[in-house]
């Protein structure tokens, strides 16, 4: 995995998803690169993926960050991907991939927006500047959600397929950490636990998570599929 | 038991086909009772069952449909760019707006934190508690959830569903009402009465909308106050108000409180039961008109066999009483006819035999007329001691002598008609006449004890006859007529005599021949004795006799004398010295 700050003219999505997490890590105390790993499972023991995890150092304030542009790209009517940590101040392009229009808004209060019916890249990016989650819907597609969740922090991640989120860059010292997913049942707060950044800490989060409560994508017309 | 007696044959057949006959009509009338009533059971339960089963579908649908008007609204974007306002005011009237495109009777909007956001009721507060938090939690759980909530007087059926923006933002909760109208709509579709009861706290029920009138509610509520959880999904007969109802009980949902609501659909079995009660007069009047045509038919043909039996019993009964005149007349071929035949036959037998007997006891003694109609007439006799009298009218010659023959049989019959009877009372057989004689016997045909005291009697009376006709005769001028009697006890042959065609019963012997000769030994005047008896008759005698001992004679044709008596008369029992005098 390459280091590619701000080469946003980057195509591929994929790529860029890949890149999110790691830009928001590249921070100035890289110096002091321990890190702590979380594994998030559900009620059923089994590893939760898009689960957000951030940690604040216990004792003091978190270290100034400058935010980085992020993308939540459309593709093929669906947001992608489709769970983003950022921080504050953080602004995030929605670039339109399809070749029809998209009418993107969050009417959630840590950031209430919309985007009106466009196609291709919009000039603006969003900035987000509370903490929070946001839910991003399509006006004219209801299956498609997305989130972005919003921490003051600069030490976040995001888990894997295999649950497991690593938050890098952390000083040896004793973190809060929480953990958010859009199907959690309760608050971050309820979830906090405390780790030291000694090298080889791993941390286990059980959450209980409600069902998917979002719309099933339709069938396009003329019997397209998904 | 009691046991009727019926005396006449006729009445008893009658009684049986009656019986027979209701019998049978009361088995069909049971029978076709109970197969309709079971019948109507079977098809109400089924039509119950089925209509359990569209009611359950129907609510469903209902609740589908709701539930799909409520995504709708989940998802519509003018609504939730209201609900994002976060003005109460708009929010309310988006929602009042969205009610009346889906027709729903109720639509709240409640928060996260399970407050009322917003509500159509006049009753809602904003920013109060929403009664159903766990309704809330188990949507979000589910994603959606339904019930029934009972709000006021109200019941709801009920689907809380997310307001997405694009996540769950808020919870839409949307009922509609189940009142009398839903259950009148039910029953248009299916025609059954549709009453619902909901749990209450302390175990009780209520009825919340129902079919039925008010005034039945009640009692019905009453029933299944007891024991009607127990009767759940079984079809049971209820009596409400009079009429039979066959009921049918389903679980239509719960409150979050898990108090159940029940739908209790009835059919009236009363009213399925209309054609039978028709059916019923129908079977009772083709009954009573079977009844009466039977009693006629059975009267008819118990009279076609009691009518010749009644004739012959009333035949039989005049032979009884010995009218033979009137024949029975029965006009039949059958065996009543034969019967009848039989009858008439012995009948027109019987009066010959009579004819012969009366005959008979004119020609011969009554008790000789017995005795050859009593066996078979052969010839033959027996040996046998009786007493043999013989009765002579004295000086009868010279008496006819100056009659004309009609006169002297006229005077004949008179004596001997007198004498016979005499004879006959006590006991004795005018065996024959011999001219101006009679010739009687005592102990045959029958014989007594008495045979000889009756003899004696008899000539005793015999000769106080001839007093009494004396007197008479002197009255008139004429001359006294005498009486000789002569009687012997002795062994003679009794019996039939003469040929098979012709022949007499009598008596013939010794005995006979030496009553004839004393009656002769009467006209000798050193006897002086108008009734002379041998010894062995006074000796066969009980009674106590006055007479006097004629010594031992000679009798003409014999070699031995015979001891004899001149019979005086009845010794007189209380004064024995004073002898009555012939």
């Amino acid at each position: 995995m390459g280091f590619r700050v701000g080469s946003l003219s980057a195509t591929k999505a994929s790529a860029l998803v890949a890149l999110t997490a790691t830009l928001a890590l590249a921070q100035p105390h890289a110096a002091f690169s321990h890190e702590i790993d979380l594994l998030v499972r559900d009620a059923n023991g089994v590893p939760t993926v898009n689960a957000v995890a951030y940690a604040y150092p216990a004792a003091g304030d978190v270290s100034k960050w400058e935010p980085k542009p992020v993308i939540v790209d459309q593709i093929d009517k669906e947001f992608t991907p489709s769970v983003t940590v950022v921080p504050i101040g953080t602004p995030v392009y929605f670039p339109n991939n399809d070749d029809i229009r998209h009418h993107v808004y969050s009417f959630s209060p840590a950031k209430t927006f919309e985007l009106p019916l466009y196609s291709g890249k919009p000039s603006k990016p969003v900035v987000f500047d509370k903490p929070g989650a946001v839910a991003l819907g399509c006006n004219i597609h209801d299956w498609m959600v997305a989130y972005i969740y919003v921490v003051d922090t600069p030490y976040y991640a995001k888990t894997g397929k295999d649950g497991v989120a690593r938050l890098e860059n952390l000083q040896p010292e004793k973190y809060d950490v929480f953990v958010w997913h859009p199907w959690m049942r309760g608050k971050p707060e309820d979830y906090r636990k405390s780790a030291t950044a000694d090298g080889n800490t791993r941390v286990e989060f059980d959450v209980k998570l409600r069902a998917n409560l979002h719309i099933r994508r339709a069938p396009a017309l003329g019997g397209g599929g998904y | 038991m009691i046991r009727l007696r019926f005396k006449s044959f006729q009445s008893r057949i009658l009684l049986f086909f009656l019986v027979l006959f209701s019998l049978i009509l009361s088995a069909t009338y049971i029978l076709v009772g109970l197969a309709n009533l079971s019948n109507a059971h079977s098809i109400i339960e089924a039509d119950l069952k089925s209509a359990s089963k569209i009611f359950l579908r129907l609510m469903d649908v209902r609740t589908g449909q709701l539930a799909d008007s409520a995504r709708i609204l989940s998802e519509d974007y003018a609504f939730k760019a209201a609900f994002a306002t976060g003005d109460l005011p708009t929010i309310g009237s988006a929602l009042a707006n969205q009610r009346g495109r889906i027709g729903a009777d109720m639509i709240k909007l409640v928060s996260s934190e399970k407050k009322l956001i917003v509500g159509t009721d006049a009753a809602d507060v904003s920013g109060s508690a929403f009664g159903y938090p766990g309704l809330i939690e188990m949507a979000a759980d589910q994603g959606e959830a339904y019930a029934l909530l009972v709000i006021g007087e109200e019941t709801y059926q009920t689907v809380v569903v997310p307001l997405l923006a694009p996540a769950p933002v808020a919870w839409i909760v949307i009922g509609f009402k189940i009142n009398d109208a839903v259950a009148k709509d039910f029953k248009k579709l299916t025609n059954m009465e549709v009453s619902f009861f909901q749990e209450e706290a302390g175990g009780k029920v209520g009825c919340f909308a129902s079919t039925i009138p008010m005034r039945q509610r009640r009692p019905l509520l009453g029933l299944f106050q007891t024991g009607w959880k127990e009767r759940k999904g079984d079809a049971s007969e209820l009596r409400v108000m009079g009429d039979s109802y066959i009921s049918l009980t389903t679980q239509i949902g719960k409150t979050p409180g898990g108090e159940a609501a029940y739908a209790v659909l009835q059919r009236s079995l009363t009213r399925m039961m209309e054609p039978f009660v028709n059916l019923k007069k129908n079977l009772i009047a083709i009954g009573l008109a079977g009844l009466a045509i039977s009693a006629l038919a059975g009267i008819v043909v118990s009279r076609s066999v009691t009518k010749p039996i009644t004739s012959l019993v009333e035949g039989v009964g005049r032979v009884e009483k010995g009218d033979y005149s009137t024949l029975v007349r029965v006009e039949q071929g059958d065996e009543m006819g034969t019967l009848a035949t039989a009858i008439n036959k012995m009948t027109v037998e019987l009066a010959e035999k009579d004819k012969i007997r009366d005959l008979l006891g004119k020609v011969v003694s009554h008790e000789v007329a017995e005795e050859l109609l009593g066996k078979d007439v052969e010839l033959g006799g027996e040996l046998r001691e009786i007493t043999v009298m013989f009765v002579d009218i004295r000086g009868f010659s010279a008496r006819a002598e100056g009659l004309n023959p009609k006169e002297v049989l006229s005077f004949l019959n008179v004596v001997f008609t007198t004498l016979g009877t005499i004879i006959e009372e006590k006991g004795g057989v005018v065996d024959k006449y011999i001219g101006d004689a009679i010739m009687a016997l005592f102990g045959a045909p029958v014989k007594h004890d008495d045979d000889a005291d009756y003899a004696l009697i008899a000539a005793i009376k015999i000769q106080e006859a001839v007093g009494s006709i004396n007197l008479d005769l002197e009255s008139r001028g004429m001359a006294r007529m005498e009486v000789g009697v002569g009687i012997n006890t002795g062994v003679t042959v009794v019996g039939n005599m003469g040929s098979m065609h012709r022949m007499n019963y009598t008596a013939i012997g010794d005995g006979v021949n030496l009553a004839a000769r004393l009656q002769e030994l009467t006209r000798r005047a050193i006897f002086d004795a108008k009734i002379v008896v041998s010894e062995r008759t006074i000796s066969k005698a009980k009674g106590n006799y006055l007479t006097r001992d004629l010594g031992m004679v000679n009798i003409r044709g014999r070699t031995e004398p015979v001891r004899l008596y001149a019979l005086i008369g009845k010794s007189d029992p209380e004064n024995p010295s004073n002898p009555k005098t012939l």
